[in-house]
């Protein structure tokens, strides 16, 4: 309560000055991208519309002092937020994938505007706890809007490092000679070139082959030598990669670029690390992406070892259902469908806190299309010769006649300090990694419909009297069942493995009785239990996604007993009968 | 062979006073994590010049971590000085490297020529939370910080500790007679015990734990004590994950999050030197680990092999595939550890065979300096750095010179292991008050046991009488050592005119150290920054090069040459100024032109 107190004190004053949160209308639009300041606003605008089931937690500060906010959805009402499974969602960690951000924003807006209207939704909050961090690298987010980018630079936090070995930290970078707010390409006409003009596009270029004359170099991306050692932007921003800083299994920069000097040197990541720790109950995460259409599982290196087939079921579960949500989009193990990765986010976040964790890859260039039904490819069918129906000729005619040549600028000279007389020109930074936004509306409902499916398959448990016999004199034998009726089970199979969280409780009192014996009831009918050496009153134990556990007591005694079930990562339940 | 030290005239100090019955910590003298504050209180106002200090992190029992800093204001010198980071007691259980740091301390602000030219970051107590059971009752040895830790995972966290059943102040063993006991009386010695070989006909007699009851009536028996994270073994470099005591992940206790943070913020940090439990400077750092990819045998996937244009059906040297690189794109800038990194060889686990060498150089020479200064027994092999220990990151990952020191080790004779070694030197005390003979205990659970064993601390720290002469016998070996870094110098330029005012210039610049700038490990890790060469008049032109060229290495009593071509108007003087974070700084001019 002091907390949210200071919070929103807090909060008032940040916001006193920049553009108000009242202006933020409620639901959200998504038909534009919110940057960085937006982005807080529209946090702060969804927890003024819905205070009682929101907090808003300041999380902590990126390298450049920005805030780092989590919007919390849970209702009190129904339990403490800890008391339930938790539900992590995140994007935004590499600054140039801003849509992640948008996903998160989404999601919220959805859960918030259909709470108490929409039966799913309004079950869904009531049992669980939502955590949403919809841009984790927040300097990144604020840089990519505001400066001069490619669409796949300033991933990197902001932490300087001297990629050339120079003894200079990022003293080499971009520049944007143009001053269109674009990092694209430079090309010199050259008649001894390695390229020459596409004869179908004027615009893009092709390789020349054996005997054909050139008339192009290419110069790569925009910029100059800024520090005169011969090469240009030879140390751009960064490099630290974010979802390379993370405590599990991290491996040093020689090893794997970006790794920071050391596990969680971000602030941000830091803070956000301490903040997933303090959540044990946490059981599924999200971090979104861009690009490809694709939902990423673990482990992230070969060396890790496949999951433990309990949690592969659950993974293929969720998998394959995202997959349907969200046509195109691929559900792929990451160390062999991609590449391998130390200390990313889900690695820890599998291993560490203990979740099931998805990476979600948003947007595919291939959906920007330009053709007719009767120009659609057969299933399966890759264009290999490249001409007017490949996919880059069809994104430049989908920029050109369905987003009006938003999303590419034309070939412009420009005179180049060290080249002379060159051109400038290319895909922009809102383009290639990033739906147009009459795009986003659909990217962003069916990534969101994918984490509202995981969230309603978070564990609930039943717990049930099974059976109360007296066989013996003042000798009960009592049994009960705990049911789960979804498919995440209440611990991973991968922390039972690691020993690395503590499993269920079940415990059995009263005031006067005795319990003889306990332990897990693996066939009722041929009363096959194993008892427990000691402490038979509190079992420990995990429950299977769609499964159940019985267990058995022999008990002495009368009256009221208690039968309670705690969990790190379920709702705790309580059972109440008399002897 | 392998000789050490306990000074003779140290045993003639020996007083009973030794482990007494009660008051452990003000009889002792060694100072308590309260007393190295006061003391650093007192040190800063006796040296307000010279000496700072500050809290970098809090620990789990809101105990401040303090660094101190010895040297020059940095304001005042406008050459900034390389540094020497020396941190103590990140296991928490070793009194004695707190006393090797204030010890060293003290050397330096009683010598300014220590601290002329180098600054010295030491932090004299790494782990304060373990630190403090060496000064509480009972007595118990126990690195881990007071991080509560579930370590059963049970519905309880911290509940199952150690209690002193016998109430002699110390927490010791208890050994009972158990149908699946694993363990025998020893033959060596009777008050030892051993684990019985089944191959041999030996059957087990005795199950072994230490002392305490089931608090929590589960069954086990201090299973679940305070605490927590051993901060001397929560570092990257092998690191384990759930380990008893090894914490959440590298960097997971505000202790060595703390220092990785500071060493990192500090390039100028030329050489770690760690006291605690390892001895880099009497035995070099372990090699010998397995999994680690053979760069002298690289095998290359299909891909690979098709990438470059090589053969998969045979193995490269890194130099070779270097070499083969650098024959196919002359302009690029490829080195061994780009090409580590590219085809994915992973992680070093053992030390560089460069470095090695002059680790191996030092020990030898510690061996004789320590033989010089009076040690003539031999002792047991120090222990080597455990995993995940502070040591092996400051050498794999910081990529400097790491040199550590247990101060004191136990001496044996002849095929002694260390048990036996610690026997003899209980026994060789008045009192013999090192080892609690076995005494039968009625346990509430286990029936008849005997509690007995070695006293806590006993093979580690050595009365405190004794610190004196074994600090002075070692510690000036660190400063020796700070002696031999890497040092860079401009060798020689030498100028040859090509006409019409264009001259190449060859500059040879060479390390008057046997230590490699940087070390190999830090060539690999390219974890240091390199020196720099700059050429300082402006009226310059280049033909070839540029004003300021980086010098990434410079191995170990060498010399390397950087050309350049320009061109001058009028003859004149060339100033070539070198400079290094860690290395030394130079300049040179000559003329040219006449």
């Amino acid at each position: 309560m002091k907390k949210s107190f200071i919070l929103l004190y807090t909060l008032g004053l940040i916001f006193s000055g920049s553009i108000s949160a009242q202006d933020m209308e409620i639901p959200l639009r998504f038909d534009h991208y919110y940057d960085y300041d937006q982005l807080v606003d529209a946090m702060q605008a969804l927890h003024e519309a819905y205070p009682t089931i929101t907090t808003l937690d300041l999380v902590g500060h990126s390298e450049e002092d920005r805030a780092v906010y989590a919007l919390t959805i849970s209702n009190p009402r129904t339990g403490d937020h800890l008391s339930k499974p938790g539900v992590y969602v995140d994007g935004n960690i590499h600054g140039n994938e801003v849509q992640a951000g948008e996903v998160c924003l989404y999601l919220a807006n959805r859960l918030l505007t259909l709470y108490g209207t929409n039966e799913q939704i309004t079950s869904l909050v009531d049992k669980n706890s939502f955590y949403i961090i919809p841009s984790v690298n927040v300097d990144g987010r604020y840089h990519f809007f505001e400066d001069a980018n490619t669409s796949s630079s300033n991933r990197s936090i902001r932490r300087p490092k001297d990629d050339d070995r120079d003894g200079l930290f990022d003293e080499d970078k971009y520049d944007d000679l143009d001053g269109d707010g674009n990092i694209c390409e430079m090309r010199k006409k050259d008649p001894n070139g390695t390229h020459r003009t596409d004869p179908f596009d004027s615009r893009l270029m092709v390789g020349v082959k054996p005997g054909e004359k050139g008339e192009w170099i290419l110069l790569g991306r925009e910029g100059i030598d800024n520090d005169g050692d011969g090469r240009i932007n030879e140390d751009n921003e960064g490099y630290v990669d974010p979802n390379r800083n993370w405590g599990y299994n991290w491996a040093p920069n020689y090893v794997q670029r970006g790794a920071g000097y050391y596990p969680l040197s971000g602030t941000g990541l830091k803070a956000i690390a301490n903040y997933l720790l303090e959540r044990p109950n946490v059981i599924m995460v999200w971090a979104f992406h861009n690009s490809g259409g694709m939902f990423l599982r673990g482990p992230s290196t070969k060396d890790e070892g496949e999951f433990p087939s309990g949690d592969l079921a659950v993974y293929d579960y969720l998998g394959e259902n995202s997959e349907k949500i969200t046509p195109g989009y691929r559900y792929l193990l990451v160390w062999k469908d991609l590449y391998s990765t130390y200390g990313d986010f889900t690695g820890f976040t599998t291993n560490i806190i203990g979740s099931y964790g998805f990476v979600g890859e948003l947007f595919q260039s291939q959906s920007e299309t330009y053709s007719s039904n009767k120009d659609q490819k057969k299933p399966g069918e890759r264009i290999r010769e490249q001409g007017p129906g490949d996919s880059n000729h069809q994104r430049l005619k989908f920029n050109d006649h369905v987003v009006q040549g938003e999303l590419y600028k034309a070939w412009t000279p420009y005179e180049h300090p060290v080249y002379g007389e060159i051109e400038i020109g290319g895909w922009t930074k809102m383009s290639s990694r990033l739906p147009h936004p009459f795009m986003l509306q659909d990217l962003v409902h069916r990534n969101a419909s994918a984490v509202i499916f995981s969230a309603a398959q978070t564990p609930e448990i039943k717990l049930e009297l099974m059976e109360k016999e007296e066989i013996g004199k003042n000798l009960y034998q009592v049994r009960i069942r705990l049911l789960n009726d979804h498919a995440i089970p209440t611990l991973t199979y991968q922390s039972l493995k690691n020993k690395s969280h503590r499993q269920d409780i079940l415990k059995i009192s009263g005031p006067a009785i005795q319990v003889h014996a306990g332990g897990r009831l693996w066939d009722a009918h041929m009363d096959k239990a194993d008892y427990k050496e000691h402490k038979a009153q509190i079992q420990f134990m995990q429950l299977p996604g769609f499964g159940k556990v019985e267990y058995q007591f022999l008990i002495s005694g009368k009256g009221n007993v208690t039968v309670e079930y705690s969990s790190l990562k379920a709702r705790d339940q309580k059972l109440e009968f008399n002897l | 062979m392998k000789r050490f030290f306990v000074l003779l005239n140290c045993t003639l100090l020996l007083s009973i006073l030794f482990f007494p019955d009660i008051s452990r910590a003000q009889a002792s003298g060694y100072k308590s994590p309260e007393q190295v504050l006061s003391w650093i209180k007192e040190v800063g106002e006796k040296h307000p010049d010279i000496f700072t200090s500050s809290n970098i992190a809090s620990s789990p029992g809101d105990r401040p971590l303090y660094l101190i800093r010895i040297g020059k204001n940095p304001e005042a010198n406008n050459v900034a000085n390389p540094s020497i980071f020396v941190a103590a007691n990140f296991e928490g259980n070793r009194p004695l490297s707190t006393e090797g740091a204030i010890f060293l301390s003290e050397t330096i602000l009683s010598d300014p020529a220590l601290y002329e030219s180098m600054n010295w970051y030491i932090l004299p107590l790494g782990n304060p939370d373990a630190a403090t059971k060496f000064f509480s009752t009972p007595l118990i040895d126990d690195s881990r910080n007071d991080f509560p830790t579930n370590d059963d995972l049970d519905d309880q966290t911290d509940e199952d500790g150690v209690n002193d059943l016998n109430g002699d102040g110390w927490i010791t063993k208890m050994r009972a007679s158990h149908p699946g006991g694993e363990w025998i009386i020893s033959d060596s010695d009777p008050r030892l015990m051993r684990k019985a070989d089944p191959g041999k006909g030996e059957q087990g007699v005795y199950k072994i734990y230490s002392e305490g009851t089931d608090d929590d009536g589960d069954g086990l028996y201090n299973e679940d004590g305070p605490g927590g994270t051993n901060v001397g073994i929560n570092f990257p470099q092998l690191f384990k994950h759930y380990t008893a005591d090894g914490g959440r992940f590298p960097g997971s206790t505000p202790e060595s999050y703390a220092i990785m943070k500071f060493v990192f913020e500090h390039p100028e940090i030329a050489m770690i030197v760690s006291f605690g439990s390892t001895n880099w400077c009497y035995t070099p750092p372990r090699g010998g680990r397995k999994g680690e990819a053979d760069l002298s045998k690289i095998s290359l996937s299909e891909r690979q092999a098709r990438q470059f244009n090589l053969d998969q059906t045979r193995t490269y040297t890194l130099t070779e595939l270097v070499n083969i690189f650098k024959a196919e794109n002359p302009q690029s800038n490829m080195d061994e550890s780009m090409i580590a990194g590219f085809l994915g060889l992973g992680a070093a686990l053992n030390p560089q065979e460069g470095d090695l060498r002059f680790y191996e150089k030092y020990a030898k020479e510690y061996k004789t300096f320590l033989k010089e200064g009076g040690s003539l027994e031999e002792r047991i092999e120090p222990e080597p750095a455990q995993d995940g220990s502070f040591e092996l990151w400051g050498y794999f990952h910081v990529g400097v010179p790491v040199f550590s020191m247990d101060l004191w080790g136990m001496s044996k004779k002849d095929s002694m292991n260390l048990e036996e070694a610690m026997l003899a030197y209980s026994d060789s005390m008045p009192g013999k008050k090192g080892f609690v003979e076995w005494e039968v205990f009625d346990h509430p659970t286990l029936g008849t046991v005997e509690i007995g064993g070695f006293a806590p601390y006993l093979g580690s720290t050595p009365p405190y009488e004794w610190t004196d002469s074994l600090l002075n016998l070692q510690i000036p070996w660190i400063l020796k050592l700070a002696g031999e870094l890497p040092d860079l110098h401009i060798y020689e330029i030498i100028p040859t005119a090509k006409g019409n005012g264009i001259y190449q210039l060859d500059i040879w610049i060479e390390n008057r150290a046997f230590i490699p700038f940087p070390t190999d490990m830090g060539s690999r890790n390219k974890q240091a920054a390199p020196a720099i060469l700059t050429l300082e008049e402006e009226q310059v032109e280049f033909i070839s090069g540029y004003r300021r060229t980086p010098i990434p290495r410079v191995a170990g009593n060498s010399r390397v040459k950087t050309s350049l071509i320009i061109r001058m108007e009028k003859p004149g003087n060339i100033t070539v100024k070198l400079e290094s974070l860690t290395a030394g700084h130079d300049r040179q001019t000559i003329k040219i032109g006449e």
